[in-house]
């Protein structure tokens, strides 16, 4: 009776820890990402790569640009091909309809969820061998360098979805606006839930009215993949949903007498040219307000201001500081305003 | 008095251009390979810096956590027992001059900038507040210059405000630098209090000069002087020898109150004065003072005459992106919001990893790298190994200001 009862139980634990290892919902055998927060790695983590190991990893993250534009915005569409997207590994233009004036793919399609669902779909169609994809609007502005920085140590087979994370009610979503960041898997389940009209429909959205970017989070949601805040190793945003001088005038208000040491976090080391006893005074990294030195995107700049940024980014910058980086990018070839 | 420096917020002092002959021991054994070990925490770098003016012997200490690479020795690996005072005024010089070693071209004089900002007690705090928050900390000596004396701290000129009266402004300026900081400084910036300057880049463009020489450095303008005149919105720098030829002609009488537009009447001055109007272009060609924003120049635009703004260049402008130099020194109209957003992209939003096109001082040290590599036992390469300390800085840096 008792060994009955002891195989009796033993079954029975069995069948318990069995059914709860069973999770209809993900079909995958790597961990959700519940994590909210993806920072830069640090020079600390790096240090204890190789220097060939930096080089693999380096030649590995290359990135998909999908950039959405519309005729009606054609100077906005014209601003990105002739300035930050040239530092894609490879950038295509997806549009609503088709213009004379400038070349993409036209996904000949007006409602912007089922244009986004087209357009990544066709993305992950012809990736190639790039694995990571990043989505601008027209008005976005991005540093691809710092978003490969950002990525340089993350795998683009685990599940990523990420950028300036918001959050309505229960649901978390990264805004559109500021850029979103899709890993070659996260695509690829994406994709996969497309299919299913139940969780991922293509016109109910517009229904309840819901935009598109938080329709990309439902969908995603479903798969087991969640949005993420992309920081830098203080913490800062990378992603912003507004222009330097917007976020610079919202510092202003904030830090009234410190707004660029409040603005924006060192993540190198740099000379700030002040002599000994002025750099005790004010010792220098002072993590509050604006922007981060490694900032990847800004949203809501016009055409000039993006040729400004151009310079401004890639090329003002005072003499004598060496980063010493531990990766280099090389210039786009065929550009002269980098 | 002494301060401390955390080392890990200081640059690393480039000697590549001394003549050095590095020894490194480790425990007291010598070991003249010209090779750069530093993983044990613990050993002495003896440097001996044989340029004329410095001929001391540095000797260092301690590990650095500090990546510098070869031929850059991380300042903070120091031992204060050795000449001291003199590596201050040495490592000051380093710091706030021209390195002896960093430019190819250059003599072994410093290039300390003094730097006046024209301004009155109404911008005070939605103008100048700005500059102080952002570039005058990277001045070697700062003077805000205006009509009344507050706590700001601002220098009080015997002069009224008004557009009519910027020249006496400038004149009242020369002449109380002259009398007070002359010595303080080799180089004398006038700027404007909507004039945003990269210092260090304007200390790139004078380091090719002698400043005992009498020069006039800014953004060349053709009318009205033969020679040319310096816009004043640009910002504009006189030589120590000019700052005293400006002065003596006022004593003598050869320059006048000429005209109530500051910078033209600065150029005739200078002109009766005999101080060279120098060309501050780069290497390329490039334009580095600016009197506007940097979207009027930056900016594509088809071929077209040229607009109202540049119709007074000495030097054939270029519209574009090829009309400003990497090193741009200075931009005007600039005000709060964009004095600060200059700053974040100037000083800290960079592309991280970025290979710049423009590279002026591009040195050989990178094969030297290698080379370094084989003479030790390393398996690393030599870049890894002056990158990688474990032990970080665990000592502070004492500086005793001189």
């Amino acid at each position: 009776m008792f060994m009955k009862g002891m195989i009796m139980g033993g079954i029975f634990c069995l069948v318990l820890s069995l059914l709860a290892s069973f999770n209809p919902s993900t079909e995958h055998t790597t961990e959700d990402h519940h994590h909210h927060h993806l920072q830069a790695p640090s020079k600390d983590e790096l240090k204890h790569f190789s220097h060939s190991q930096m080089e693999d990893l380096s030649n590995q993250v290359r990135v998909y640009c999908i950039i959405m534009v519309q005729p009606k915005i054609l100077v906005y569409w014209a601003a990105a091909i002739h300035t930050w997207s040239k530092h894609c590994d490879k950038a295509v233009f997806y549009t609503s309809e088709a213009s004379k004036a400038l070349e993409a793919v036209d996904l000949n399609e007006k409602d912007d969820w089922a244009r986004l669902r087209k357009a990544l779909t066709h993305a992950y169609e012809n990736a190639g061998d790039l694995r990571w994809f990043f989505v601008a609007q027209p008005t976005t502005f991005a540093i691809i360098e710092n978003l490969k920085y950002l990525l340089l140590t993350k795998d683009p087979n685990e599940p990523f979805y990420l950028g300036n994370a918001a959050k309505s009610g229960e649901l978390d979503y990264v805004v559109y606006d500021s850029g979103i960041v899709l890993s070659y898997e996260a695509l690829k389940r994406l994709v996969n839930v497309f299919k299913d009209e139940d969780k991922c429909p293509e016109r109910g959205g517009s229904l309840w009215n819901v935009g598109e970017e938080k329709q990309l989070a439902m969908c995603l949601k479903y798969t087991g993949v969640f949005a993420e805040n992309g920081e830098d190793i203080h913490g800062k945003g990378l992603f912003n949903s507004k222009s330097v001088e917007s976020l610079i005038s919202d510092s202003m208000q904030a830090n009234p007498t410190n707004v660029v040491e409040g603005c924006c976090s060192d993540m190198a080391v740099t000379f700030n040219g002040m002599s000994p006893d002025q750099m005790q005074a004010n010792p220098t990294n002072v993590v509050e307000g604006c922007c981060s030195d490694m900032a990847v995107t800004f949203n809501g700049m016009s055409p000039d201001q993006m040729q400004v940024m151009m310079f401004g980014v890639y090329r003002l910058r005072p003499y004598g500081h060496d980063f010493h980086d531990l990766l280099i990018f090389d210039p786009p070839v065929g550009s002269d305003n980098d | 008095m002494k301060s401390t420096v955390h080392c890990k917020e200081l640059p690393c002092l480039d000697v590549s251009g001394l003549l050095l002959r590095p020894a490194y021991y480790a425990s007291g054994v010598p070991d003249d390979q010209q090779s750069v070990g530093v993983n044990p925490p613990d050993f002495v770098l003896s440097i001996q810096l044989t340029s004329q003016d410095f001929p001391y012997s540095l000797q260092v200490l301690g590990s650095c956590c500090f990546p510098c690479s070869l031929f850059m020795v991380p300042i903070c690996l120091w031992d204060p027992k050795v000449v001291v005072a003199v590596l201050n005024i040495y490592i000051s010089d380093i710091l706030f001059g021209t390195s002896p070693g960093g430019n190819q071209n250059s003599t072994s004089h410093t290039t300390r900038i003094l730097c006046w900002i024209m301004t009155g007690p109404k911008n005070l705090e939605s103008r100048t507040n700005h500059i102080r928050a952002t570039w005058a900390k990277r001045c070697n000596k700062v003077l805000y210059m205006s009509s009344t004396k507050t706590d700001f701290p601002t220098v009080e000129l015997n002069v009224s405000e008004g557009r009519e009266n910027l020249y006496w402004k400038t004149i009242r300026a020369f002449q109380y630098i002259y009398q007070n900081h002359l010595d303080e400084a080799d180089w004398f910036l006038k700027a404007d209090d909507d004039t945003f300057i990269v210092i260090e880049n304007l200390r790139y463009t004078l380091s090719k000069y002698d400043p005992e020489k009498p020069l006039y450095v800014g953004r060349r303008f053709s009318p009205f002087i033969a020679q040319g005149y310096m816009s004043g919105g640009a910002g504009y720098v006189l030589s120590k020898e000019a700052v005293r030829r400006f002065n003596k002609g006022f004593q003598t009488g050869e320059c006048t109150h000429y005209s109530t537009l500051e910078d033209v009447a600065m150029g005739k001055c200078m002109e009766t004065m005999k101080v060279e109007a120098a060309d501050s272009r780069d290497v390329k060609g490039r334009q580095v003072f600016h009197p506007y924003p940097p979207d009027y120049y930056v900016v594509r635009r088809p071929p077209r005459p040229r607009p109202w703004y540049l119709l007074y260049d000495h030097y054939t402008p270029v519209e574009g992106p090829g009309c400003c130099s990497d090193f741009a020194v200075s931009f005007h109209y600039i005000y709060a919001v964009q004095m600060y957003a200059l700053e974040y992209l100037t000083h800290h939003l960079r592309p991280y990893g970025y290979k710049y096109r423009f590279n002026p001082d591009e040195r050989t040290e990178i094969k030297t790298t290698t080379k370094m590599a084989k003479s030790k036992s390393r398996p690393e390469s030599n870049r890894e190994s002056v990158e990688r300390t474990e032990n970080c800085c665990s000592q502070t840096l004492s500086i005793q200001p001189h």
